[in-house]
């Protein structure tokens, strides 16, 4: 053997032992500091969406209820924007699940393997939960503003023409 | 005759006892505050193993630090026609909750990355 070579090997040992004892760090903050942010993201976002949709959706029965034009159109981008929030929710649930599931195992650095396959789990269901957000905020903006907004348009053009005609 | 008057009949031997007769006021006292304690402690029970209690952040004396549900939308009625008066409203008070929301966080992949859990030191790092 090489004297690089054992140096590279010297050297991964030494990174696993870092790693080694460094799950345990990871461990301490993805039960602290992480959860704490998420949760607080987590209620905050909810609580906006839940908001935004209610409202949306008064807005929308408003339409419906008068036989409005786009009613329809509107109505189902809300109904989309209330699938993606359970899904957020569920997908949060999901992935905080996985969160407490790393910080359990028991002596992280014997069974690195087993860490490293949690934290990768972790993580695709944190990802998960990301899209759910860049869903929402895509149907918020573009796809329900471009709504309202040519309903805008289409109404001060009616209202417009009404004033000249009448 | 009323079943009250029937009630009123019945002999004293027969009637079930709820309490002692000769239990004191001090006695009565301890008994309810041990029933309340009872309910409070299987309340909190209830509240800390349900999987919601987790989100429960409020604290008293803390202020809410939601943004967007401080934003001044419409109010609840579903009658009104819409006129682009109330067009125009919507779309100003959804373009300020989206631009509440983007200052959430977006639970971004690179959250748990090796270096922000801490699976990593910044020496790592610049080696």
């Amino acid at each position: 053997m090489t004297i690089t070579g054992l140096m590279t090997l010297s050297g991964g040992t030494y990174a696993q032992t870092e790693y080694g004892t460094r799950c345990r760090i990871a461990q301490q903050n993805l039960r602290g500091t992480v959860r704490d942010q998420d949760i607080r993201t987590r209620v905050s976002r909810f609580q906006a969406y839940q908001f935004i949709y209610k409202r949306l959706d008064v807005f929308v029965q408003r339409l419906e209820n008068n036989n409005q034009r786009g009613a329809a159109d509107l109505r189902q981008e809300v109904n989309q924007l209330k699938q993606a929030i359970d899904d957020f929710k569920s997908d949060y649930e999901d992935y905080d699940q996985a969160r407490v599931t790393v910080t359990k195992l028991q002596n992280c650095s014997d069974n690195l393997p087993e860490f490293t396959s949690l934290m990768q789990d972790a993580r695709q269901k944190r990802r998960r939960v990301n899209t759910d957000v860049l869903t929402i905020d895509k149907i918020l903006d573009p796809s329900i503003k471009n709504k309202i907004t040519d309903l805008y348009n289409n109404l001060l053009e009616s209202e417009s023409s009404e004033g000249t005609n009448g | 005759m009323d079943s009250s008057t029937n009630t009123d009949q019945i002999p004293d031997k027969n009637r079930r006892k709820v309490l002692p007769d000769d239990m004191g006021l001090a006695t009565m006292l301890i008994l309810v505050v041990v029933v309340s304690l009872l309910l409070v402690a299987i309340s909190y029970a209830l509240y800390a193993t349900s999987p919601q209690s987790k989100y429960d952040l409020a604290r008293p004396g803390q202020p809410t630090d939601s943004v967007v549900t401080d934003i001044d939308d419409q109010d609840l009625d579903t009658s009104e026609y819409v006129d682009a008066n109330v067009a125009k409203e919507k779309i100003e008070s959804l373009e300020q909750e989206i631009r509440a929301l983007s200052g959430y966080n977006k639970f971004e992949s690179s959250d748990l990355d090796d270096q922000n859990i801490g699976l990593q030191s910044s020496d790592q790092l610049s080696q």
